[in-house]
C-alpha cells in the first residue's frame, strides 16, 4: 500500500470548485510530476495533502486523503505532525526572519528533535557556499540559494514526502540545475511530488506523471508511457504543446 | 495633450503647496518653542525640583516633572505592551473570526479618538471605587488605557503586513500558531512594533488631561507608586497659566524639554529597531 491515497477529493474556494472528485494512489519512492495548464488545480492539490489549504478563507474540502492509512481531514488528525511528515517547498523561497543556521534549526527545535544543520545543508547542496557565514541573515542569500535553504529547512524535520510547488520557477538556470540534481538524489530516500508547469522539467525528472485539466484528474501513469503515448486527447494536446 | 500637462502642473503645485504649508506650520511650532524656551533653559530647569515660590518666578526647575513623565510613560508603556501585544496577536485572522476582528477594530478606532479627559474621568471613578488616591500607579494605569487603542491598532496593521507565504513556510514545517507568532511574526515586525510603541509613547508623553485627576501633581520627585507624581504636560499647563512672563518662559523651556525627550526616545528606538531587524525578510 502506498503512503498517500486520495479518495473522491473535491476542493471548493467559495462557489468555485477547483478540484473535482480526485481518486488516486501516489507511488512511493519516485519523483511524481503533477502537470497541467495553469489554473488547473495543481497547487491546490499539493496543498490539500499537507492541509496548507486550512490557511485560506472560505475553502471547503470533501473526500478523503489517507496518509499511512489515516484520513488527514479527520477531526482527530494532528495537523502539525502531518505537516512535519509532508515537507513543503513553495514556489518562491521565503526564508524565516533569522540566520541561515536558525532557519534549518528551527524545525527540529519546535519538534524537540536533534538538529543536524550541516547534514541538511549538504543534502540541499548549499553547505559549501554558506559554511563560513551560518550566522548571517538568510535574507542576504541569492534567490537560488534561498530555495536550497528552503529545501534544507524542509529536510530538517525529516519528512517522508516532499511536496514541491514549482520550486524552480523563480530561479536562474544554474540554480535550476542544482535543485533538479538534488531532487534526483532525494528520491532515493523520499517520495517527491513535484508540481511543474515546465513540460521539459517533467520529462527530465519524473518517474510518474499526474495530469490535471480544469480541476479534473485526466490521466496518470509512468512517465515514459505518459509522454510517449498519452491516452486522453487533452493529455495528447498538452504533451504536444497545443494547449499550455 | 496641453490639458494633461496643465493638470500635471496644477497637481504638482498643489502637492508642493500643501507640503510647504505642513512643514512650515510645524517648523513654526518648533521655532516658537525654541525661541521662547531657550532663554529660560538652565541647569536648574533640568536638574532641580521647584523651590518655594517657583511659580512666582523664584528658583528651581522641572526635574520632578521630567522624571515623573518618564516614570509614567515607561510604566504605562509596559502595561499597555503587556496587554496590547497579545491582544494584537489574538486579532490576527488565525485566531479571530473576521467579525470579531472587524468589531474590535471599530471599537479601538472610537477609543483612539476619545478625548483623554474621558480616560482621566474614567480612571478617577475607578480609583475612587478602589480607594486609590491620585498617584503614580493611578497615572500609569490610566495612561496605559490612553495608549492601548493606538498600540493595538497599529500593531494589528503591522502584523497584517507579514506575507501569508512567509507564515506558510513556517506552518509547512509543522509549527503551531503560537510558535509562528513569536518566531516569525514578531521577529519580522520588529521595526513596526518599535514604531507602534513610539506612537503610543508619543501619545502618552504629551497627555495632560488623563493625568490631571489620576496622577495629581507634586513639587517633589516621585517616591513610590502610591505618591502623587508630576508630569511635563501639566508642568507646562501650570506655568503658562500664570501671569508672570518669567514663569511663562519656563513653560516654553519645559515644552522644549518635552520635545527633546521625544526626539531622544525616537532616536534610541530607531537605533534598537535597526539592530534587531537584520534578519528581516524583504
Amino acid at each position: 500500500m502506498s503512503h498517500i491515497q486520495i479518495r473522491n477529493l473535491s476542493v471548493h474556494y467559495g462557489e468555485h470548485q477547483v478540484l473535482r472528485d480526485i481518486s488516486l494512489e501516489i507511488p512511493d519512492g519516485q519523483i511524481v510530476a503533477i502537470i497541467g495548464p495553469s489554473g488547473c488545480g495543481k497547487t491546490t492539490f499539493l496543498k490539500s495533502l499537507n492541509r496548507l489549504l486550512d490557511l485560506y478563507d472560505d475553502t471547503r474540502v470533501e473526500g478523503q486523503v489517507l496518509v499511512d492509512g489515516a484520513d488527514i481531514y479527520a477531526p482527530s488528525a494532528d495537523v502539525c505532525a502531518l505537516r512535519k511528515k509532508m515537507g513543503f517547498l513553495s514556489q518562491r523561497p521565503y526564508p524565516l526572519p533569522m540566520s541561515i543556521h536558525d532557519n534549518v534549526a528551527f524545525g527540529p527545535r519546535i519538534h524537540g528533535m536533534k538538529s543536524a544543520v550541516e547534514d541538511h545543508l549538504r543534502k540541499a547542496g548549499l553547505w559549501d557556499e554558506v559554511k563560513d557565514r551560518l550566522h548571517t541573515p538568510a535574507s542576504r542569500l541569492s534567490i537560488g540559494q534561498q530555495q536550497r535553504l528552503a529545501l534544507a529547512r524542509t529536510l530538517s524535520v525529516e519528512p517522508e514526502v516532499i511536496l514541491a510547488d514549482e520550486p524552480t520557477s523563480a530561479l536562474d538556470p544554474q540554480s535550476v540545475k542544482i535543485v533538479e540534481n538534488q531532487f534526483r538524489v532525494l528520491k532515493q530516500d523520499y517520495s517527491v511530488l513535484l508540481v511543474t508547469h515546465i513540460l521539459r522539467q517533467a520529462r527530465r525528472l519524473a518517474d510518474y506523471v499526474i495530469f490535471f485539466y480544469l480541476g479534473e484528474l485526466v490521466e496518470h501513469g509512468p512517465a515514459e508511457q505518459f509522454f510517449l503515448s498519452p491516452r486522453d486527447e487533452r493529455a495528447q494536446a498538452y504533451v504536444s504543446g497545443e494547449i499550455s | 495633450m496641453r490639458i494633461r500637462r496643465l493638470k500635471e502642473k496644477i497637481f504638482r503645485f498643489l502637492m508642493a503647496a500643501s507640503i510647504t504649508f505642513v512643514v512650515g506650520l510645524f517648523t513654526a511650532i518648533v521655532v516658537t518653542v525654541v525661541a521662547k524656551g531657550a532663554p529660560a533653559m538652565s541647569f536648574a530647569m533640568l536638574f532641580e525640583c521647584p523651590k518655594g515660590g517657583y511659580y512666582l518666578g523664584q528658583g528651581g526647575g522641572v526635574a520632578n516633572a521630567i522624571v515623573g513623565s518618564l516614570y509614567l510613560c515607561m510604566g504605562a508603556l509596559l502595561v499597555a505592551a503587556a496587554l496590547g501585544l497579545p491582544a494584537a496577536l489574538a486579532l490576527q485572522k488565525e485566531y479571530s473570526s473576521s467579525w470579531l476582528s472587524r468589531g474590535s477594530r471599530l471599537i479601538l478606532d472610537i477609543l483612539w479618538g476619545t478625548p483623554s479627559i474621558v480616560y482621566g474621568a474614567f480612571g478617577f471613578v475607578v480609583m475612587i471605587a478602589l480607594g486609590i488616591r491620585a498617584s503614580l500607579l493611578g497615572g500609569i494605569l490610566t495612561l496605559s488605557l490612553v495608549m492601548l487603542p493606538i498600540l493595538v491598532r497599529s500593531l494589528g496593521e503591522v502584523f497584517r503586513t507579514v506575507p501569508l507565504e512567509l507564515k506558510e513556510s513556517a506552518y509547512a514545517l509543522g509549527a503551531t500558531r503560537a510558535e509562528i507568532a513569536v518566531a516569525v511574526v514578531l521577529r519580522q515586525c520588529v521595526p513596526g512594533v518599535m514604531t507602534a510603541l513610539l506612537l503610543a509613547f508619543g501619545r502618552g508623553v504629551g497627555d495632560a488631561a488623563s493625568l490631571l485627576f489620576t496622577a495629581g501633581y507634586t513639587d517633589h520627585m516621585p517616591g513610590s507608586l502610591t505618591d502623587p507624581v508630576a508630569s511635563l504636560p501639566l508642568a507646562i499647563f501650570f506655568q503658562i497659566a500664570t501671569p508672570i512672563p518669567k514663569v511663562q518662559a519656563r513653560a516654553y523651556a519645559s515644552a522644549l524639554i518635552l520635545l527633546i525627550l521625544v526626539l531622544v526616545i525616537n532616536l534610541i528606538s530607531r537605533f534598537l529597531g535597526r539592530r534587531l531587524s537584520r534578519h528581516l525578510i524583504q
